[in-house]
C-alpha cells in the first residue's frame, strides 16, 4: 500500500471502488510524503484539515457506489487558482494573506469531480519566471537533482507530480509555464487550446495568453483530467463553445500516415547536444511508429520571444494594476496621500521581476511608445500564428520540437540576467502568441541524468490528436516510468 | 535608443511603485537590456499586417441579464486591512 501514490488515475479509481484502500488513506499518505519532503519546498500551503475532510466525505459517496472519476483522489492546485475560503498568494508578498472568497471554475469542476486538494503549489510569484525562483516563499528544488531548478512557473506543481507527492496537479501556462517545468522535472503536461478551460478565478498575468492545465506523470492521467477541466464558462467570455471530445477515447489508435512537422527554425545553435539527440530519437520513433516526418518551416520563431516580451508585459502592468492594497493585499504602514498608500504597497509588495515587468508593461502602452512598441508587437503576433496556420493547412498533423532548449539548470545561474532567463521559452512562447494547445512528455535524460521533454503542439481545439500520438510515443518507450530517487 | 535614470523614475511613477535610490541603476541598466532585445521587432516587416489582440477575435460575447448571488459585503471586506463599519477606509482624496 505504501506505494499507492505510483498508481494512475483509472487505477486509483479501480482501488478505491474495490475498496483495496480508502481516500482517508490515500489522502493522509500524500499529506505525509508532503510534510517529509518538506525541503523541496513544492507547496505553500497544505491543507489537512480540509482534505482529510473532503476525503472522508468521498468515501462516503464511494460506498454509496456514487463515485466520479476523480472521487477520493488526492490533487495539487497552483497558488494562482482562487480555492474558496483558503489562501491563494499567487507566491507574491502582495497577497501573503489572501482568503479567496470564491472557487475559481477549475477548482469548482475538480472539486465537484470528487478530487481531494491537498494543497496549493509554489510558483515564480503572479507566474512571472521560468525558474520558480521568483517566489516569495524561496525557489522549489527538482526532485531529480536538489541543485537544479524544476522550471516554472508552475515549478511547485511539476516537483510534487515528480517526486509523487501527488498523482496529478493544475498549472497555468502563459508562455511555457506548465510544459517547460514538466520537461525539466520529468513529467507530462498539456497547455489546451487558449479558451478551452475557464479562466475565471485565475488571478490574471497576461488574460490574451494564460491557460489552466493538468500536469501528471502519464498521458492517460492528462487526458482524464483535460476532460474535467474542459468547457465554455459564462463567467469566462474567453472561453469558447467548443465541442469537447472525450480525449481518451482515442489514445491507443495508431498514427500510421500521421504528418508530423519538424521546424527547422527549432534545431539551432544553443539548443543542448543531449536534447537535440533525445528529440532526434523520438522523432525517429515516430517515424517508426508509422508517422510520416516531413520538415516545416515557421520563419518568425526568432521574434516570438522579444514579441511576448511587449504583449505579455503590457497585459500584465494592466492587469497588476487592480493591486492598490485598499480591497485587500498589503498596506504600507506609511503614505501620506492615496498615490503613496499605491506606490508604497506597491513597491513593498511586489518582487523584483514582478516589477520589471509592470515597468516595461507600462512603457510599452505609453503615448509615444504604444505604436512603436504594442501595436508592432500584436502585428508580429499574426505574423506568428499565421506560421502554424500555413504549416498546419498542407504539410503536418502536429508539430514536434523540444520543449525547452537546455535541461535543468542551477538555482541561482540565470538570475542575473532576465534576457537570458526569458530565452529559456525560446520553443514554448510561440504557442500561447498562437493560441494553440500542446504538451510535453518526457523523451529522455542528458548525461547528468536530468529529463529532457519532447513538446507536440497541436491544430486549434485539436488536442485529440496530441494525446493520441504522444500515447502512441509514450507507450512504445518507459521514460514516464522513471522516477527521481532523492 | 537608451533610457535615462530620469526616464525610469518616471515610468515608475506611472506604474504607482517607488524605488531606493541605489537600485536605479541596475533597474535602468536590465530596463534598456529588455528594451534592445525587444527591439529585434524593428526588422520585421508588418506592412498590411493587422494587429491581433485575441487569438479568436471575438467581439461582444453577451449573456442574459440576470441576477445571480454575488459576495456578501462581509465577503467583500474580509480581506481589507482597514475598515470602518461597512466602508473600507482610505487617506483623504478630496481635500
Amino acid at each position: 500500500m505504501s506505494d499507492f501514490l505510483n498508481l494512475n488515475l483509472k487505477e486509483l479509481r479501480e482501488g478505491l471502488d474495490k475498496k483495496d484502500f480508502s481516500s482517508v488513506e490515500l489522502t493522509k499518505k500524500s499529506l505525509e510524503s508532503i510534510e517529509k519532503n518538506k525541503d523541496l519546498n513544492a507547496f505553500v500551503s497544505v491543507m489537512s484539515e480540509s482534505a482529510l475532510e473532503q476525503a472522508e466525505k468521498s468515501d462516503e459517496i464511494i460506498s454509496k457506489g456514487e463515485s466520479k472519476i476523480l472521487t477520493g483522489i488526492p490533487i495539487a492546485v497552483k497558488d494562482v487558482i482562487l480555492t474558496k475560503d483558503q489562501k491563494t498568494t499567487c507566491c507574491s508578498k502582495f497577497l501573503e494573506n489572501f482568503i479567496a472568497p470564491y472557487n475559481a471554475t477549475v477548482t469548482e469542476k475538480i472539486v465537484s469531480d470528487g478530487s481531494v486538494i491537498v494543497g496549493k503549489t509554489n510558483m515564480d510569484e503572479f507566474a512571472m519566471g521560468s525558474s520558480n525562483e521568483n517566489s516569495y516563499f524561496g525557489p522549489v528544488k527538482n526532485p531529480w537533482n536538489k541543485d537544479v531548478v524544476p522550471g516554472g512557473s508552475s515549478g511547485g506543481s511539476a516537483s510534487a507530480v515528480a517526486a509523487g507527492l501527488v498523482r496529478a496537479a493544475l498549472g497555468t501556462d502563459t508562455g511555457g509555464s506548465i510544459r517547460q517545468p514538466a520537461s525539466y522535472c520529468g513529467i507530462a503536461g498539456i497547455k489546451p487550446t487558449y479558451g478551452r478551460v475557464s479562466r475565471y478565478g485565475v488571478i490574471a498575468y497576461a488574460s490574451s495568453l494564460d491557460q489552466v492545465g493538468p500536469m501528471a506523470k502519464s498521458v492517460e492521467d492528462l487526458a482524464i483530467l483535460t476532460n474535467v477541466l474542459s468547457g465554455k464558462d459564462e463567467k469566462d467570455s474567453t472561453s469558447m463553445q467548443v465541442d469537447v471530445p472525450n480525449f481518451s477515447s482515442n489514445l491507443g489508435q495508431d498514427i500510421k500516415g500521421l504528418r508530423v512537422g519538424v521546424p527547422k527554425e527549432y534545431f539551432i545553435d544553443g539548443v543542448d547536444k543531449d536534447v537535440k539527440e533525445s528529440v532526434e530519437k523520438a522523432i525517429k520513433q515516430l517515424e517508426s511508429l508509422g508517422a510520416e516526418i516531413v520538415e516545416i518551416s515557421l520563419p518568425h520563431t526568432k521574434y516570438a520571444v522579444p514579441c511576448y516580451y511587449i504583449i505579455a508585459p503590457a497585459e500584465a502592468s494592466s492587469n497588476l494594476s487592480r493591486y492598490d492594497a485598499v480591497r485587500y493585499g498589503v498596506r504600507a504602514d506609511e503614505y501620506n496621500s492615496l498615490d503613496e498608500l499605491y506606490s508604497n504597497s506597491r513597491s513593498q509588495g511586489f518582487g523584483e521581476e514582478v516589477k520589471r515587468r509592470i515597468l516595461v508593461g507600462t512603457y510599452v502602452l505609453s503615448a509615444g511608445y504604444y505604436d512603436a512598441y504594442y501595436v508592432k508587437a500584436q502585428k508580429v503576433r499574426r505574423l506568428v500564428k499565421n506560421d502554424f496556420t500555413n504549416a498546419f493547412k498542407d504539410k503536418c498533423d502536429v508539430i514536434v520540437s523540444p520543449t525547452a532548449p537546455t535541461t535543468a539548470f542551477n538555482i541561482g545561474e540565470k538570475t542575473n540576467d532576465p534576457v537570458k532567463m526569458y530565452l529559456n521559452d525560446i520553443f514554448t512562447i510561440a504557442v500561447n502568441l498562437a493560441g494553440l494547445p500542446a504538451m510535453s512528455i518526457p523523451c529522455g535524460f542528458d548525461s547528468n541524468n536530468l529529463p529532457i521533454g519532447l513538446q507536440l503542439i497541436g491544430k486549434p481545439w485539436d488536442e485529440a490528436t496530441l494525446f493520441k500520438t504522444s500515447y502512441a510515443y509514450e507507450q512504445s518507450t518507459d521514460w514516464h516510468k522513471q522516477s527521481p530517487k532523492f | 535608443m537608451d533610457l535615462s535614470n530620469e526616464d525610469i523614475l518616471k515610468i515608475i511613477k506611472l506604474a504607482r511603485l517607488s524605488a531606493a535610490n541605489e537600485d536605479i541603476e541596475d533597474l535602468t541598466k536590465n530596463f534598456n537590456d529588455i528594451l534592445h532585445y525587444i527591439e529585434q521587432l524593428e526588422e520585421v516587416n508588418v506592412d498590411n499586417i493587422e494587429p491581433l489582440a485575441h487569438v479568436h477575435e471575438v467581439a461582444n460575447v453577451f449573456r442574459e441579464d440576470v441576477s445571480s448571488n454575488s459576495l456578501t459585503t462581509e465577503q467583500a471586506l474580509a480581506n481589507t486591512k482597514e475598515r470602518s463599519g461597512d466602508y473600507i477606509k482610505v487617506p483623504l482624496i478630496v481635500e
